[in-house]
């Protein structure tokens, strides 16, 4: 670890002094100023950086006519230099000024002359405890990096908890939560919501035809479809499981759920899928089920349960049917 | 003539000449300053000898620094002209020995 030193002291013969003496410490540099000026100049006092220029400062509590405290509270009260040691040096008749100096910041003092043991040990002590203090801000750092890296972390596997790996869509565990929060929502709001639950027809007989990877694409292309049909921003479509597709539809009644269930079917048939093995259609197709609710009563699983249900009822009543339809069944 | 014998680290041997090279300068500063009345200067100069004299080993600058600027706080030229020439004395006849103390 670099320690830098400010010597701080308007005499040639002092600084030439302790120079000589810092050359002995395991110091990487040593830098000199003589005024207050140059001081708040070199240490960039000026500036909004909050790393600071040196590690230790040492001052003359007398510069000329200049106030060695002063230049001590200075630069104590940059944000940069509040855990960089200030040690004063003082001549005997100096010594009232001591109280001050210590309040002005500084950590420790030496008196003239400059006995060499004496400032070695003092000046070693400051060293030690500025890189104590360093490692510590080092740390704390790298704490802080770690801390901000796992938050992105979880954050991102919050994400990927919550979409479905091959589709990209939303995954079941966000279609439970979400239909859960879309209806206390419709409740609140007294609005409808509405359900629909998409089923590949024969994906069966496509996957035994064409290879699973081709059936992971298919399932792709149908995901995407339900992604461009749900616009909406409260719109909602997820994966529910193997073919099975479920779209939730905030704000919207009977006839709007329809509408947009139909809008689907005929987007999935225009994808012009090829399915030489579909008991209805050359290319694939979805059948819908479709119900809506109007939330009267307070929302609770029992109700999420018989909502799901009924759409689940519709989609099997469009199988019968001869898929590649939409059917509606009422919650009631 | 007796020397007077000084004791300093041989660590500081190399800074020595400087030191007393700017001690000389100190004594023709001090002349000068005298005459003009300066005793504010003069202040400046006794109070950085009595600071780096003893640093180096020289304790009687320090000593002698203290007495510079006492006399020149009470404008007392007589007796800061007696102390430059003390000082000038002192420097002239002076024997440094280096040694480990």
């Amino acid at each position: 670890m670099e320690i830098n030193i400010l010597v701080v002291d308007d005499d040639q013969d002092m600084r030439m002094l302790l120079e000589n003496y810092l050359k002995k410490l395991e110091v990487e540099k040593i830098h000199f100023t003589d005024t207050a000026q140059k001081t708040y100049e070199f240490l960039k006092l000026n500036g909004l950086k909050t790393e600071p220029v040196v590690d230790l400062i040492i001052l003359d509590i007398i510069l000329g006519e200049e106030n060695g405290i002063e230049i001590c509270r200075k630069i104590k009260r940059h944000p940069a230099y509040q855990e960089v040691p200030v040690i004063m040096i003082t001549a005997q008749k100096e010594l009232e000024y001591l109280k001050e100096a210590f309040a002005a910041g500084a950590m420790d003092y030496l008196k003239k002359p400059i006995i060499k043991i004496e400032f070695m040990a003092r000046v070693n002590s400051a060293i030690r405890l500025r890189k104590e203090t360093k490692a510590r801000i080092e740390r704390e750092k790298e704490l802080l990096q770690l801390s901000e890296e796992l938050k992105k972390a979880n954050q991102k596997l919050e994400k990927i908890a919550l979409v479905d790996g091959l589709t990209g869509i939303s995954n079941r565990r966000l279609f439970d939560k979400t239909i859960k929060k879309e209806l206390k929502r419709a409740r609140r709001k007294n609005s409808d919501l509405a359900l629909i639950m998409i089923d590949i027809d024969n994906f069966k007989e496509y996957n035994d035809t064409y290879g699973h990877q081709q059936g992971d694409q298919c399932l792709k292309e149908v995901a995407s479809v339900l992604d461009k049909k749900t616009k909406r921003a409260a719109d909602f479509a997820a994966r529910y499981g193997g073919e099975e597709f479920a779209v939730i539809l905030p704000d919207t009644a009977k006839d709007g759920a329809l509408k947009i269930a139909e809008d689907i079917r005929k987007g999935i048939m225009n994808l012009k899928l090829e399915h030489q093995n579909s008991a209805v259609s050359d290319y694939v197709t979805v059948s819908l089920g479709v119900s809506s609710i109007k939330a009267e009563k307070d929302v609770n699983q029992e109700m999420i349960k018989t909502l799901i249900e009924k759409a689940d009822q519709a989609l099997y009543q469009a199988k019968e049917n001869g898929k590649n339809q939409v059917v509606y069944k009422s919650f009631e | 003539m007796s020397k007077n014998k000084v004791y300093i680290d041989p660590d500081l041997e190399f800074l020595i000449p400087q030191f007393l090279e700017n001690r000389e300068e100190d004594i023709q500063r001090l002349k000068k300053l005298l005459q003009e009345s300066e005793f504010d200067q003069i202040i400046i100069i006794g109070h950085s000898l009595k600071g780096s004299g003893g640093g180096y080993g020289f304790d009687y600058l320090t000593e002698i620094g203290s007495k510079i600027e006492k006399n020149a706080e009470a404008k007392n030229k007589e007796e800061i002209k007696n102390l430059i020439s003390e000082l000038k004395n002192y420097l002239d006849n002076i024997e440094i020995i280096y040694e480990d103390q």
